[in-house]
């Protein structure tokens, strides 16, 4: 695998910025020049050999190598001890499952959203709570970031040419948090997903741009979950044609409404499941028509007046993030061509 | 089996640069964008105006042929 190349630039902050920019190595915002000893530094915290391939990406499938990676990650402005939540992020991007091609070069505005769980979260300092998906902290705005640099620098998802998303979304910057354990009345994701509690892991779901779920007036499941399901069940997203995953990161005070009513994460799973059902009178003919030949699973005909949203309860992804508040938020995603993968953190 | 791929223009560089990085002899057809918004009597005449750089691609080149 080929090493990074050297470049010399102007010393000048400026005369780096426009090479990057010339290039098209740029996200558009100012970026940390990755001098030798930077990139050695990051590539000392992973632990790893610099050639060693952590991923392919598409749609270049070119390798991601430890260099390559640290590279980015210094440009992002990451802290060394963050490499081991990207090289575990980028090997659940590589992962065929999560078909990095599709999320790389579609129309739709997803991008990679990591959800990081276990002891990590605290000893690097990703903001699980209050304003978890905004701006703030170092380690989510970062990590998310050199996740995107190196999408566009190595995967080569470039916008307009690889990178066909008709709009995109602000999430296309950084789109990295954590699961907040510590509040969350259930299981964290990766106990859910078969590791120990003292695991770090990360999880990656090419997620749309998350929208709320105000509910200050519900206290009782049922009430809650009536919003919850209405929120999804909404006709624009991929969810409805492709079905797939989708997203829920409830609010702890959301949460905890649930679990105080006896609700599992997997009851939730069951009661959206059948709670969120789509009218067929909400779509035009042609629309209509395409889902039906679309959704085999489905249990359509012409005469049956709705659908479920999902195939299976198992679509419905469960966290608990934020801070204090009645919200939650939804996140649909590019539909059933991704799965969401993940990784323990090493 | 012979194939060939129907895209169309406003995809043309990121099917060009998927071929080339999965290093596949795909033969395309590029035919006008929009396709998805077409009607049944439109779709036909593109199908009836594009078949014979189908035939082409199929049996002569892997070439990209033009609608």
């Amino acid at each position: 695998m080929a090493k990074a190349t050297v470049l010399t630039v102007g010393s000048a902050p400026r005369d780096f910025q426009d090479y990057m920019e010339r290039m098209g190595f740029s996200d558009g915002l100012p970026m940390v020049p990755p001098t030798e000893d930077l990139v050695a530094e990051m590539i000392a915290a992973s632990g790893l050999n610099a050639d060693q391939v952590i991923a392919v990406i598409s749609p270049s499938e070119a390798g991601a190598t430890v260099e390559k990676v640290a590279a980015n990650a210094v440009m992002a402005g990451c802290k060394p001890e963050y490499m081991p939540v990207l090289i575990a992020a980028l090997k659940a991007i590589g992962n065929p499952t999560f078909n990095c091609a599709a999320v790389q070069s579609t129309t739709h505005p997803c991008a990679p959203l990591l959800f990081v769980n276990g002891p990590i979260r605290k000893q690097i300092g990703i903001n699980c709570s209050s304003n978890v998906f905004g701006q703030g902290f170092r380690a989510n705005a970062t990590i998310g970031r050199a996740i995107r640099l190196v999408l566009m620098n190595i995967g080569k998802g470039l916008p307009g040419h690889s990178d066909m998303a008709t709009f995109g979304s602000p999430a296309k910057f950084s789109y990295c948090a954590g699961e907040n354990e510590e509040d969350s009345p259930w299981e964290p994701y990766h106990v859910e997903h078969g590791m120990n509690v003292e695991d770090s892991a990360v999880m990656v779901h090419a997620g749309e741009a998350p929208h709320n779920v105000q509910d200050h007036g519900s206290n009782v499941w049922k009430d809650l979950l009536l919003t919850v399901s209405d929120t999804i069940n909404i006709t624009g997203h991929n969810n409805l044609g492709l079905a797939g995953e989708l997203m829920v990161v409830f609010g702890p005070e959301h949460a905890n409404i649930l679990a105080k009513g006896g609700l599992t994460k997997e009851d939730v799973r069951q009661e959206l499941h059948k709670m969120v059902r789509f009218r067929f009178d909400r779509l035009g003919t042609r629309l209509r028509d395409w889902y039906r030949t679309h959704r085999p699973s489905t249990d359509v005909g012409p005469e049956i007046e709705d659908f479920p949203m999902f195939d299976e309860a198992s679509q419905i992804l469960i966290m608990v993030a934020g801070g204090p508040g009645l919200h939650s938020m939804v996140i649909p995603s590019l539909g059933g061509l991704s799965h969401s993968t993940r990784e323990r953190i090493r | 089996m012979p194939t060939v791929t129907f895209i169309s223009t406003a995809f043309q560089s990121l099917s060009l640069r998927r071929r080339e990085s999965l290093g596949v002899e795909a033969p395309m057809v590029w035919v006008p964008h929009p396709m998805m918004t077409l009607t049944q009597q439109e779709i036909e005449t593109l199908a009836d105006n594009i078949l014979p750089q189908v035939i082409a691609a199929l049996v002569q080149s892997d070439q990209p042929a033009h609608a």
